[in-house]
């Protein structure tokens, strides 16, 4: 009877997890996982950066790992329709190519030397579907209307560092198939940093330095149609600053930073016209309801109104400026994330307002399927002190014009919306939270829903389902149910290559 | 007649040892790293021996460790913390264990019988099971982020030792020790997505026991 006693004893430190041996310490350079997860259709992609791989996450299939075949993925980019991801990375690539090199270590014993290979991949169902070796620089990504094609491009304004491998053609877009994966590339002038595509996607407008060319898309070729230079005198460089297309295509919408020209592009007519604007706007937003265009500004108090025939600017003046614009189809949500508590509801037809108080100057503001919005914080005295000490949530109908400012716990860091049209909801994330707020919106009422850990982010997931990222060392996702508030939480992804060993040459000379 | 004469020369060497020893393996794989910063895996076990002929023992071992590291990593939530003069990022921590058994079965050759030191060579074959575990939020007990994986793998150790008595020859039971050093090698503990470990090298084994 001792002996069974004495192995269970001695054998009862390997069952349960109190008191884990933790005689060393082991710190890594990169986090295990990036929060900033892709929801598609078929399941949630995150990235895991410690590890250099690609975690797919089901709520009932669980989590694996996908084969990049030894691409460390940096960068992920969702396809609009959600069926897939664009992964852009790198992998080690050794010059010698010695049968005996098999690591990065002995490509470096045997004096070679590790050059990076950059790579895009198209992810779709957990499996890569097409790749093709890029530039390190191309950083940005624009996809067609119909989600058919992406073009890959350097977007200067990012804020990244431009990595040069080798000599860098920095006018070439990419033009991606995003169902066969094909890449085409197109050279396009210099630094292309926007690029949109009109309704019927047969054209795209690319903006590069001091220049906007259309590009047609229908015959494959990808032939430059018309090239319109900004400025006819080289010395002066013109940087545009945004740019949209009026809903029929035809013209392209340009304005420039630090001016208060818009530039009007006739992409049939292949003439520019110059639109005299209020002053340098902060945003533009073209409704394709009014057909009209609208443009504010961050230190004048009115509101520009553009309409798409005769190209006239009517100026509505408000009573505090506006640098924020959400398009309602017909209307326009004007607000400030500069500390100004007035939003305005813009009718375009008419270019009447109404003008609404918040309790709080909104930080974020966030549309519902049926228009009910939602902003944020700052200072004043008595009451408006208290809110303004405090987070909150504050619910605009924009139906019947009236505000209901709540106090929040924390942060509100992200909200959805479910999409059952009989009982609206609206989910609020609160920061250092483990409760995820229910908002019902036809009630005006509240309730909490408890999270396994505190949330992160939040995005839909599927038809009608929502993935919360909760805060967790070896990652945790929480799919919800919005009909049942039912919740399945999925960990333990980031623990993918936690036991490092020597980093393995992904694809050896003879492979590739 | 030969039986007899075997069985008789049996009963003449017949002897029992156990001992309580301290076992150490090498662990020179970078992905051992993260369970110990020493780059061996130690535990304490028991060897037991049975002499079937003179200088001849069927020794079989087993040992258990336990290691353990406190993993530090930039916080996902890219969360930082504000100092005079700057910020450094916060850290996620969490704790990664490898909880192993290895159990040995072998035989040992002295190849000089001495009551003081007796030199001998041995040879084992290994099994290890090594638990990796790995808890991000110690402080609860329904952490749904408590991951546990078991692999085993094989292997085998060559190692040349010393029994050290002390002369005691005419006890019945008769305190030893032993010291030894060799080689050891396990395939390795393949724990999928998280990684393997590759477990060879310098094996060093030290204990006391009786003989009897």
């Amino acid at each position: 009877m001792r002996t069974p006693s004495l192995i269970l004893l001695l054998t009862l430190g390997a069952c349960g997890f109190e008191n884990l041996p933790d005689q060393s310490d082991h710190n890594v350079d990169l986090p295990l996982w990036d929060p900033d997860v892709i929801a598609l259709n078929d399941a949630v992609y995150v990235l895991l950066p410690q590890s250099g791989e690609l975690a797919r996450v089901h709520p009932t299939e669980g989590w694996s790992v996908v084969d990049l075949n030894g691409l460390t993925p940096s960068r992920l980019v969702a396809a609009p329709d959600r069926e897939g991801v664009i992964v852009f990375g790198s992998y080690p690539r050794c010059t010698e190519t010695d049968p005996k090199i098999q690591t990065v270590e002995d490509c470096e014993d045997l004096d070679g030397e590790i050059e990076l290979v950059h790579e895009v991949a198209l992810v779709r169902g957990g499996a890569v579907i097409s790749s093709a070796e890029i530039a390190a620089h191309f950083n940005a990504v624009s996809f067609t209307n119909d989600g058919a094609q992406a073009a890959l491009h350097l977007n200067y304004d990012s804020g990244a560092d431009i990595e040069v491998t080798g000599v860098s053609d920095l006018t070439q877009v990419l033009f991606m198939d995003l169902e066969s994966g094909a890449i085409t590339p197109v050279a396009v002038g210099f630094a292309a940093d926007r690029i949109l595509f009109n309704a019927d996607d047969s054209k795209a407008v690319v903006l590069s330095r001091g220049e906007v060319l259309v590009i047609e898309l229908t015959s494959g070729n990808y032939d430059i149609e018309v090239r319109f230079p900004l400025s006819l005198d080289v010395d002066v460089q013109v940087r545009p600053q945004d740019v949209a297309l009026t809903p029929d295509g035809t013209y392209a919408l340009v304005t420039v930073t630090g001016d208060d020209s818009l530039y009007v592009l006739d992409l049939e007519q292949e003439s520019i016209n110059i639109v005299p604007l209020s002053a340098a706007p902060t945003a533009m937003v073209v409704d394709p309801v009014a057909d009209r265009s609208i443009f504010v500004y961050a230190n004048m108090a009115v509101v520009d109104i553009l309409e798409h025939d005769l190209f006239e600017i009517e100026t509505v003046p408000l009573d505090e400026p506006m640098n924020e614009i959400q398009s309602l189809a017909g209307e326009a949500l004007l607000y400030s994330t500069a500390g100004r508590k007035d939003a305005y509801v813009l009718e375009l037809g008419s270019a009447d307002y109404d003008e609404l108080r918040l309790e709080n100057p909104p930080s974020q503001l966030v549309l519902s399927p049926d228009k009910i919005t939602r902003p944020e914080v700052s200072g004043s005295s008595g009451l408006d002190a208290w809110y303004d000490s405090n987070w909150g949530v504050e619910i605009i109908d924009l139906v019947d014009r009236e505000n209901l400012p709540l106090v929040a716990e924390s942060e509100p860091l992200a909200v959805a919306f479910t999409a059952e049209a009989s009982t609206p909801t609206a989910l609020v994330l609160l920061a250092d939270s483990t409760d995820l707020m229910q908002l019902d919106l036809a009630r005006r009422t509240a309730s909490a829903v408890e999270l396994e850990a505190p949330a992160l982010g939040l995005d839909r997931f599927g038809e009608a389902s929502f993935v919360i990222v909760n805060n967790a060392p070896f990652g945790l996702l929480s799919f919800l149910d919005p009909a049942t508030g039912e919740i399945t939480a999925v960990g333990g992804f980031a623990t993918t290559g936690i036991l490092q060993g020597e980093q393995l040459l992904p694809r050896l000379a003879e492979e590739e | 007649m030969l039986c007899a004469l075997f069985l008789s020369f049996l009963n003449t060497a017949q002897a029992t040892e156990i001992a309580v020893e301290r076992a150490a393996l090498g662990a020179n794989d970078p992905a051992y790293n993260s369970i110990d910063d020493r780059d061996r895996l130690s535990g304490w076990g028991l060897r037991a021996g049975y002499t079937v002929v003179p200088s001849l023992t069927v020794v079989g071992s087993w040992s258990m460790q336990r290691r353990g590291a406190d993993h530090f990593s930039p916080s996902a939530s890219g969360s930082a913390t504000e100092f005079d003069g700057g910020e450094f990022v916060d850290s996620d921590s969490s704790t990664v264990a490898l909880l192993g058994h290895t159990a040995g079965l072998g035989v040992k050759w002295n190849l000089l019988e001495n009551p003081w030191v007796s030199p001998y060579v041995s040879g084992q074959g290994l099994v290890q099971v090594g638990t990796l575990k790995l808890d991000d939020d110690v402080s609860r007990d329904d952490n749904l982020n408590q991951i546990s994986a078991r692999a085993i793998a094989p292997g085998f150790s060559v190692v040349g030792g010393a029994d050290i008595g002390l002369g005691l020859e005419e006890l019945s039971v008769r305190p030893m020790g032993h010291v030894e050093i060799g080689y050891g090698q396990l395939a390795a503990l393949d724990y999928g997505d998280m990684g393997a470990l590759h477990l060879r090298g310098l094996i060093l084994r030290a204990g006391v026991g009786v003989q009897f």
